[in-house]
């Protein structure tokens, strides 16, 4: 068991910086998600971490040690790969004992880790299978399982669901987090899901352009994002954002996106009074859009009218695409609105639930 | 005018009777013969397989006929050969052409020295390309470029052009008439025609996925350990092919064999090529009978005799080098 610290550290490929000063501390026994658009240099990390690449600048620890200058092997962590990398012509049993064989332990420990780890995977049958006889979810376990025989102290996981098809992942994807559970082993996992990442993680980091965007607990991530970036990539359907403009009028402080001029709540006036003048990006979530007939008792809210483009019944709740002049924007309504494509309706925000942010700097004003 | 007009109506009811089904049927019938002759989304016409047929077998003819002329005539009596009614077929299956080329060409020795010039070259040609190969393929090294220039150099420039300094070398060395003048250059890379292997592995090591490399370094894999349980597993197909181009061109090589074995080692193509002066040795025209002077079907069953070991060969591998064939993408020579 180990924690895991980044220090510092920066990757650079040749000119193109892919982290860059990245600091963060991994609790033992934590499942840490890094999760970012392709590109971010969330793998970079991990591969960082797994002694795959070579740290530039900075150092990285697992426990007390810093392994920067540690082969791969020697590091204690086992890897699960997108493509989950299971040697073609090994049975599921030989790709499982692979490491172990390697690591000269004896034949009746290999036996009996690779029949455990496979009992917890429910693949015992496969074991005499080659990769190529098994469907993509039993490889995905037969990945995930040499991982576990190896009992490592930090276990990285990347993006090992996204050549699952939707229904699988969701099942693979609380398999993952009952595994973290079981193992009590430090989690690292990859990926650019953000739904994956805020139903397995206990702490995310958001990554953009190599840069820690943010990194919190998945519902602070959610209700209290930073800035634009991480309010938009968290949750989906993803943030509206209104371009906009804090003004001062009759002495109270009001947001002027030109389609409409809603007023501050009462409490929250002193906190923007600061910033009246700057251009700011006004954010609020779809869910936190609600047809006044049905809106929750007792939220402050602001009503507007815009135009319906497009519903979108899901069941439980409609996506409505809601347009004023200058803006589209997305609700999600309670299935009894009357709102029909082509026509007007009146729209609800909830102010509790605002998000502002400076234009410039994209930070979250508060 | 009016009985016209009746009697064509009458016509066009009698038709509409009897023959209504069968010309409705027509249209259908028709796309159903040219379905058949020409072909359907589904399969080829009939006349595209004829003529893919009539083609494959017409060069399978031309590749086959001079086997098979050389297999008949090889059996043939000297009655047979004399006989100008025999063509294809013989009067009697007449082994004695084999008993004298078998004896003529040594062959137990000449077979066994041909195994050892071919095979054992061709099996340490492979196993240093594909280390070559992999090497190349899989790390990131100064003056890569150039040593891959290099390698391409060794192939285009003919082996004439650089056989006299490598023989003097190899005097110096002493490795003339040895197996070892066969054996070093291989072990060094630098055997006969190495530079197609190298690539062959190269390419073949290529297609490796680097996750697989990743995945047994993690393991506790070290380099050696990853070539040899990760890499050499994912290319077996090339092995193949590399053993058996190798096996055969080393076989059928004299030039290189003739200047470095010096005649200290008779090969099987070695002693084929001076066929007639070796008979002659054994069965001196002036004192054998007539039926026994050399002829065309001692030489062809002589010629037959070399063949027939890659042959045999093929027959064995034949499905795994087709096989391995298509997967490395080498067609032919």
């Amino acid at each position: 068991m180990a924690s895991v610290t980044y220090e510092n550290v920066t990757k650079r490929f040749g000119e193109v910086i892919a982290v860059s000063n990245l600091s963060i501390h991994v609790e033992d026994k934590e499942f840490l998600v890094f999760v970012g658009p392709s590109g971010c240099g969330k793998s970079t990390a991990l591969r960082m971490l797994a002694g795959l690449e070579e740290i530039t600048e900075g150092n990285i620890f697992i426990g007390d040690r810093l392994v920067n200058d540690v082969a791969p092997k020697d590091r204690d962590i086992a890897m699960v790969f997108q493509s989950y990398a299971l040697y073609p012509h090994m049975s599921v049993f030989d790709n499982m004992a692979f490491g172990l064989r390697l690591r000269k332990t004896p034949k009746q420990e290999i036996e009996r880790r690779v029949r455990e780890a496979a009992g917890i995977l429910g693949i015992e049958s496969l074991l005499n299978r080659k990769p190529k006889e098994l469907s993509g979810g039993q490889r995905q376990r037969v990945a995930v399982g040499r991982a576990i025989v190896r009992e490592p102290n930090v276990f990285l996981m990347d993006e090992p669901l996204s050549n699952l098809d939707a229904k699988l992942r969701v099942q693979a994807r609380a398999e993952i987090s009952k595994l973290h559970q079981r193992l009590g082993t430090t989690f690292i996992y990859v990926t650019h899901d953000q739904v994956e990442a805020m139903t397995m993680g206990s702490r995310i980091a958001v990554l953009n352009s190599g840069v820690l965007q943010q990194v919190d607990t998945p519902q602070n991530l959610y209700d209290y994002p930073v800035n634009k970036f991480v309010a938009g990539f968290i949750g989906s359907p993803a943030m509206n954002f209104f371009e906009a403009r804090l003004e001062q009028r009759d002495g109270t402080v009001v947001i002027d996106t030109e389609d409409f001029v809603l007023t501050i709540p009462k409490e929250q006036q002193d906190s923007y009074r600061p910033h009246v003048g700057k251009a700011v990006t006004f954010g609020i979530r779809p869910e936190d859009i609600h047809d006044p007939d049905f809106a929750p008792p007792g939220i402050k809210e602001y009503k507007t009218e815009a135009r319906v483009e497009v519903t979108e019944l899901m069941g439980n709740e409609v996506v409505v695409y809601l347009d004023t002049r200058s803006h589209e924007f997305l609700g999600r309504f309670d299935p009894r609105t009357k709102a029909r494509v082509g026509g007007t309706i009146a729209v609800a925000f909830n102010l509790d639930k605002m998000h502002i942010f400076d234009a410039n700097t994209e930070e979250a004003i508060r | 005018m009016n009985m016209r007009s009746r009697l064509q109506d009458s016509i066009l009811s009698w038709r509409d009777a009897h023959l209504g089904g069968f010309l409705a049927r027509l249209p259908r019938q028709r796309d159903k013969v040219r379905g058949l002759l020409l072909g359907t989304r589904a399969r080829y016409g009939l006349v595209f397989t004829v003529l893919v047929y009539v083609l494959l077998i017409v060069i399978g003819f031309v590749y086959l006929f001079p086997l098979l002329f050389m297999l008949i005539t090889s059996l043939k009596s000297p009655g047979d050969l004399l006989n100008p009614m025999v063509q294809w077929v013989p009067s009697e299956l007449y082994v004695g052409n084999y008993v004298k080329a078998f004896r003529v060409l040594d062959y137990p020795s000449t077979l066994l020295s041909s195994i050892l010039v071919s095979v054992v070259p061709s099996v340490i040609q492979t196993i240093v390309c594909s280390l070559v190969g992999y090497g190349l393929a899989r790390y990131r090294f100064p003056g890569k470029h150039l040593i891959f220039a290099l390698i391409l150099a060794t192939f285009i420039i003919p082996p004439q052009n650089t056989i006299i300094p490598q023989m003097l070398t190899y005097r110096q060395l002493g490795l003339l008439g040895t197996i070892w003048a066969m054996i070093l250059p291989a072990l060094g890379g630098q055997g006969f025609r190495s530079a197609v292997f190298i690539l062959i592995f190269y390419q073949a090591f290529l297609s490796l996925p680097q996750v697989l490399e990743e995945a047994a370094r993690l393991d506790g894999a070290s380099e050696m350990t990853i070539f040899a349980r990760i890499a050499v597993p994912a290319a077996i197909p090339a092995y193949i092919v590399s053993v058996i181009f190798s096996t055969v061109w080393y076989w059928n090589e004299t030039y290189l064999t003739v200047v470095f074995l010096e005649g200290g080692i008779q090969t099987l193509p070695m002693q084929l090529s001076k066929f007639v002066q070796a008979y002659e040795n054994l069965y001196p025209p002036g004192t054998v009978n007539i039926l026994d002077r050399l002829n065309e079907a001692v030489k062809l069953s002589g010629t037959f005799l070399n063949i027939l070991p890659l042959l045999l060969i093929y027959f064995v591998l034949q499905r795994w080098f087709v096989e391995s064939v298509e997967r490395t993408g080498i067609a032919g020579e």
